[in-house]
């Protein structure tokens, strides 16, 4: 492979479309980059449809890393804040989810640096999700699992449990995993390894959590 | 390759969905409100700096418009003084005239010279006719008598009235300056269209 097809594929991979691990049947036309450069030219509907686009992902992230709703609104806030002032200085040397990803986690860091550490006093009631059609049995079982995953998520480290949240609701790769949270890309692997084995022995074996390093 | 096989073993797809089925949170409508409304503030922001310079721009655009068609305005001559004026070189229009003209004149003029006075009369008025297309404009008259009166034989005082004019032509025949009165006629035909000359 030459430099240059390195190169053009480096930038594809950066400005292509996003590649979310659970975004089926999502238009990903224009891609993320040209959709901020439109925006950075003034054009605001360019910036509604790439909000539009990660809004959600972003908040449950941001949720799921503070549990704590109000706090997770404000860094939620203040992330997309930094990327409507930065706006005029943004080159798409990177995917736009990584470095939307990044600035969150900034945010989320900073957070925790001028508050101490934050309160997990989120009420996310699982409850509130169980579909009416499905019979008593069935219910209660998907209960209890999105219970036990609940809690479990909660349980693991933070750092752990970034770099899960990152994967799922980031879309990102292991290697996007480390530039975001700063780290090696080996401490990346093995942050997202514990946190899946946790995840899963929580829901194989319901009130074991604790098992795991 | 070796990031999306790590990718594919570092997370089950029960965890995810497991997950999935988990996590359908979604952006409360008040938080979309403000990062929109912060999002379109700042575009409109950088729109107002450069409304900010738009109104008094604008107003010195129309200011400067209006003064410059005053101006343009009170550079238009009045149309009372629009009248032609006289130059120094239109005196010499009737003899310029008489130069575009030699055949016809000299052909009255040897009418004249053959003939007694009232054929020339006639004859000369039928030069008029034919070589005066114009009348001169009334306003326009005096002018034009004390140019004549500069450029003929006849004094001022003379080509001041039709009369006194044709007097002095006849005056001019009597002498037997032929030419001169011929002259003299053409000029008060065409300063006098109106004027039917009766006296012999």
């Amino acid at each position: 492979m030459t430099e240059f097809e390195a190169t053009a594929g480096h930038v594809a991979r950066s400005c292509g479309a996003a590649s979310l691990a659970y975004a089926g049947g999502m238009d990903h036309s224009p891609d993320d980059c040209a959709l901020m450069l439109r925006y950075a030219d003034g054009d605001t509907l360019a910036f509604e449809t790439l909000y539009a686009r990660h809004n959600d992902a972003l908040y449950r992230y941001l949720l799921r890393l503070c549990y704590h709703r109000p706090t997770a609104e404000d860094i939620f806030q203040e992330t997309w804040g930094k990327i409507v002032k930065a706006r005029k200085g943004y080159r798409p040397t990177a995917r736009f989810r990584t470095w939307l990803f990044r600035i969150a986690h900034n945010c989320f860091i900073d957070h925790v640096r001028r508050n101490g550490r934050h309160a997990h006093d989120v009420e996310l009631d699982p409850e509130a999700w169980c579909s009416e059609v499905e019979a008593p049995d069935v219910a209660t079982e998907r209960l209890l699992a999105r219970r036990r995953l609940e809690k479990a998520l909660m349980e693991i480290p933070a750092e752990q449990r970034e770099a899960f949240l990152l994967h799922e609701e980031g879309g990102l790769a292991i290697d996007q995993i480390a530039t975001v949270t700063g780290v090696d890309r080996e401490a990346a692997k093995s942050r997202l390894r514990y946190a899946v084995r946790k995840l899963r022995v929580a829901i194989d074996e319901p009130g074991n959590t604790t098992e795991a390093p | 390759m070796t990031d999306e096989s790590d990718d594919s073993r570092a997370v089950d797809e029960e965890i995810t969905k497991a997950y999935r089925n988990l996590a359908t949170e979604r952006v409360p409508a008040t938080v979309n409100e403000s990062v929109m409304r912060r999002a379109r503030a700042v575009q409109d922001r950088g729109y107002a700096r450069l409304t900010y310079w738009l109104r008094p721009l604008a107003w010195a655009a129309t200011i400067g418009l209006s003064l410059a068609v005053v101006l343009q305005l009170a550079d238009i001559p009045d149309p009372e003084s629009a009248a032609p004026v006289p130059r120094p070189g239109s005196a010499q229009s009737l003899p310029e005239d008489k130069a575009e003209s030699p055949p016809l004149e000299n052909r009255a003029a040897s009418t004249a010279r053959a003939s007694d006075p009232a054929q020339t009369r006639e004859a000369l008025m039928r030069v008029k006719d034919s070589t005066v297309p114009q009348a001169v404009p009334a306003r326009s008259q005096k002018f034009v008598a004390s140019e004549i009166a500069e450029a003929s034989t006849c004094t001022a005082e003379q080509v001041a009235s039709p009369e006194t004019w044709l007097d002095c032509i006849l005056a001019l025949e009597d002498d037997d300056r032929q030419e001169a009165a011929a002259s003299e006629r053409r000029r008060l035909a065409a300063t006098f269209p109106e004027f039917q000359p009766t006296r012999n």
